[in-house]
């Protein structure tokens, strides 16, 4: 039976520029665009390190801009077990 | 209270490739901008040297360094267009002569492949006469300042040069906000110390040469007359004064005496022309010199065999001759050989030699004049007892000295004869820059006349030939000696020269606005010396006397000389004693303009390469200061700083002296002149009393200097002097004509570097 793990997705959203403040306390947006500048976070378990990306590749409708993997023991009843945490960085 | 969202235009590229972040900034005291970028790339977006461009904000400007980021994406640093006015100054012979400052500027820019707007007034002057600087950039800047004007790159890459002004945009927006006191350089008042050229006399009309230059040919005057007992009879070459033939005949006692000589000289005899005055230049050296001197006496002798007196002549002849080999264009004798021979009549074993002293001499000057060598050799024959000894030895032949016997040596057989005796002396000198003597060496070496006696066969029996050399070296004197800086030179094989002053050159005093003139000896006149035959105070026309104030011995105006040997003019002679307490006769007194009227004095003198009568410099220094004020006021004192949204469009100018562009920050920072604000007294005190230190990079060279140099030679096509002076050789304008190897003084013009004007021959 294959296992599941469940895979989990984040994306931040930034502004395409800056907020500030004038020399009398209002707020002032400089923007470069209107448009967000988004990154996403893939992450999920799997029981190799094997990749299915690389860094540069498209993916998600992004470039891969990071990957991130790290080992981790679980205790899955009386016996430890080995898994990657694989943490894939996608920028729009 | 609402927000404020501004969207600033930020280029997007560079060089064609995505830019991430990047800086332009243009001070206000440079007028090169600078920049960093970093754009995203692979390979790297361009080579160093290349020109580059971002869209709204820099044009024509160039990468002068890059390097690649570990991220993949590429640093790049430049400067803006202004670093392409950083070219040398072209040669000032190069440039207009007409050419108002305002086009001299805009020819400048041009020159560097810069384009130029000028907004302010033409100055009126040609920007010839008072480019300065070693590079264009500064020449422009040092123009644009005497033009009243400030000199910026706009974001198109154009060099914009415009009348400051105080006045300054709105901002909508401003993020943060500073203010600070910039008093380097600033002034409140300005003088300006106009130095220009002095008048030439080029527009005077006519000129003629007054005087006759002596002839290049020897002439010959004979010299003749009786003496107590006899005669003479000379022949001179005139004017040099030296003899081509003597005769002189004596006669005394029932002695006669006969001097006869000739003398051949080589002569050259060049016409030079210096400062306006022709000079016969005659160098001579003698060739040949043949002396006889004959002395005759009749003496009564007793005969035995008649038992009466009877005459007997007696004669001696000696005769001197001197053959020379000269090099006139060297000025050097070479060689010289002198023989002298006596004969006598009725003289028993006469030399048979053709001369008895025989003196040859050798000059050879090497090394570009460093090293001399004179090779004397002096031979002379003399009577010498030769003979052979042979020892005998035995018990006959010996003497005692303090009881100890020595073989006596009895010479086989002896006669007098005549044996050459050679006397060799070599001297070496060594000389230094300036032709004194460091170094003399000198060898002297007397055979005694045993080579001679040797070759001669007389006193060679049985030798070997190194028996015999052993022999010589014992009967030869040798003597080395070494002078340390002994000074002068022991090679006096000079050749003579007479310098004769011929016809100068005389120019027609000027007939109109004579005024200015001064009464001294020399006037300077189509780039020469020369003196003035007529008074330069005299008036033709109504033959009046010019001179005013001084009323000498003169009655009313009219000129009772009509103009000529006016030096002995009372009235001439006071105004020449007035022109002479002038410290700088060729060049005219500076003329002091004043602008503004502060306590915070600017002072900048400038030389003006163009006649201009005291009237025209007077007004030309006073628009000079009030330029220049108006521009320091307008650069220095209350700055302000503020930070606002970026905004590429905003360049230097107006009032804005400096801008900062940060494209990642998505700020402009603007340095500006708050004329609101007056600039607190404290800080002008203080800037007055710490200028020197403070004085910022463009007017560091901004003062004038004189240096002393050497005339090295000419250019004929600009008529400019080149002088070897600091460590260089300057192009310098100069009024009256130089001699290679003269010294005189330079001056340089605030920033000059490599044009100057001589002022002064020392």
């Amino acid at each position: 039976m294959a296992e599941f793990f469940p895979v989990q997705r984040s994306e931040d959203m930034t502004i395409n520029g800056q907020v500030t403040r004038d020399v009398l306390g209002r707020p002032v947006v400089l923007l470069v665009s209107d448009q967000a500048i988004s990154k996403k976070t893939i992450s999920f378990h799997q029981r190799t390190n094997a990749l299915v990306v690389r860094v540069g590749d498209t993916f998600e409708g992004g470039v891969v801009s990071g990957i991130h993997k790290v080992r981790v023991v679980f205790q899955a009843g009386d016996k430890l077990e080995e898994f990657w945490r694989i943490d894939i960085e996608v920028e729009g | 209270m609402g927000t404020t969202i501004i969207r600033p235009t930020v280029p997007a590229t560079l060089l064609g490739r995505k830019l991430l972040s990047m800086e332009y900034q243009r001070g206000a005291r440079a007028l090169v901008g600078s920049w960093t970028a970093t754009v995203a790339s692979t390979p790297a977006p361009c080579s160093v040297g290349d020109a580059v461009s971002v869209a709204g904000t820099m044009s024509n400007g160039i990468c002068t360094a890059l390097r690649n980021n570990r991220d993949g994406s590429w640093q790049l640093e430049g400067f803006d267009a202004g670093a392409r006015l950083m070219r040398a100054l072209p040669p000032v012979e190069t440039l207009s002569s007409t050419a108002d400052a305002k086009d001299m500027i805009i020819a400048l820019a041009t020159h560097c492949g810069v384009d130029c707007t000028y907004s302010g007034a033409a100055l009126g002057i040609a920007g010839r006469a008072i480019v300065a600087g070693s590079t264009c950039a500064d020449a422009i800047v040092e123009l644009a300042l005497l033009c009243g004007c400030v000199a910026s790159i706009s974001n198109g890459g154009v060099l914009k040069v415009h009348p400051p002004s105080s006045g300054v945009q709105e901002f909508d927006t401003v993020l943060s906000e500073g203010e600070s006191i910039d008093t380097d350089g600033y002034a409140n008042k300005v003088m300006v110390l106009l130095h220009r050229r002095v008048k030439s006399r080029k527009s005077s009309g006519t000129s003629w040469w007054e005087g006759s230059t002596p002839s290049g040919t020897l002439t010959e005057e004979v010299l003749s007359g009786s003496l107590p007992g006899g005669s003479y009879s000379m022949t001179v070459y005139e004017p040099i004064g030296m003899p081509k033939e003597e005769h002189v005949t004596l006669a005394e006692s029932g002695m006669t005496q006969r001097h006869d000589a000739t003398y051949e000289y080589a002569v050259s005899a060049p016409l030079e022309i210096r400062e306006g005055q022709e000079w016969r230049v005659i160098k001579w050296a003698l060739q040949h010199s043949l002396s006889v001197t004959q002395t005759e006496k009749t003496m009564d002798a007793f005969d035995p065999a008649t038992g009466t007196l009877v005459p007997v002549s007696f004669s001696e002849t000696t005769t001197h001759e001197v053959a020379r080999t000269v090099n006139l264009d060297s000025g050097r004798v070479t060689g010289e050989v002198i023989t002298s021979k006596t004969v006598r009549t009725g003289e028993e074993d006469a030399n048979p030699a053709t001369f008895d002293r025989r003196i040859s001499r050798y000059v050879e000057i090497s090394a570009f004049g460093r090293m001399g060598l004179l090779v004397e050799t002096e031979e002379g024959w003399v009577r010498k007892e030769l003979g052979v000894y042979r020892n005998v030895q035995g018990a006959n032949a010996t003497y005692e000295v303090g009881g100890k016997a020595y073989p006596v040596g009895i010479k086989s057989h002896s006669t007098i004869g005549w044996v050459l005796e050679t006397t060799t002396k070599v001297t070496r000198e060594v000389y230094d820059e300036a032709g004194d003597c460091l170094v003399r060496m000198e060898t002297t070496h007397a055979d005694e006349g045993v080579p001679d006696v040797l070759r001669a066969g007389v006193a060679t029996p049985a030798d070997s030939a190194a028996a015999a050399m052993a022999r010589i070296k014992n009967f030869q004197t040798s003597d080395v000696r070494m002078t340390l800086r002994p000074g002068g030179t022991a090679i006096p094989f000079d050749v003579s020269v007479m310098e004769l002053p011929g016809r100068r050159q005389v120019f027609e005093p000027p007939s109109e606005d004579g005024s200015d003139i001064q009464a001294e000896k020399w006037y300077v006149g189509d780039g020469l010396v020369v003196p003035f035959r007529v008074c330069p105070h005299y008036v033709r026309y109504g033959k009046r006397c010019r001179i005013s104030g001084i009323t000498g011995s003169m009655t009313g105006d009219e000129c009772p000389r009509d103009g000529r040997s006016w030096k002995t003019c009372p009235r001439a002679e006071v105004a020449l004693g007035r022109a002479e307490r002038s410290e700088a006769p060729m060049a005219r007194g500076p003329v002091v303009g004043t602008a503004g009227t502060g306590g915070i004095v600017f002072l900048r003198e400038v030389s003006v390469d163009q006649e201009l009568s005291d009237a025209e410099a007077s007004a030309l220094a006073n628009t000079l200061a009030e330029n220049i004020l108006s521009v320091k006021m307008a650069g220095r004192g209350v700055l302000r700083t503020i930070s606002v949204p970026l905004d590429l469009s905003i360049e230097p100018g107006g009032a804005i002296v400096g801008v900062s562009h940060d494209m990642k920050g998505l700020l402009s920072r603007v340095t500006y002149l708050d004329s609101t604000k007056p600039v607190p007294e404290y800080a002008l005190t203080r800037s007055l009393a710490m200028r020197a230190m403070e004085v910022f990079d463009k007017e560091i060279s901004q003062t004038v200097r004189y240096v002393l140099g050497s005339v090295i030679g000419k250019d004929d096509d600009s008529g400019d002097w080149h002088v070897a002076a600091c460590d260089t050789v300057l192009q310098c304008a100069s009024y009256r004509n130089h001699s290679v190897g003269d010294t005189v003084l330079v001056f340089l013009p605030p920033g000059a570097t490599q044009h100057g004007v001589i002022v002064k021959r020392r």
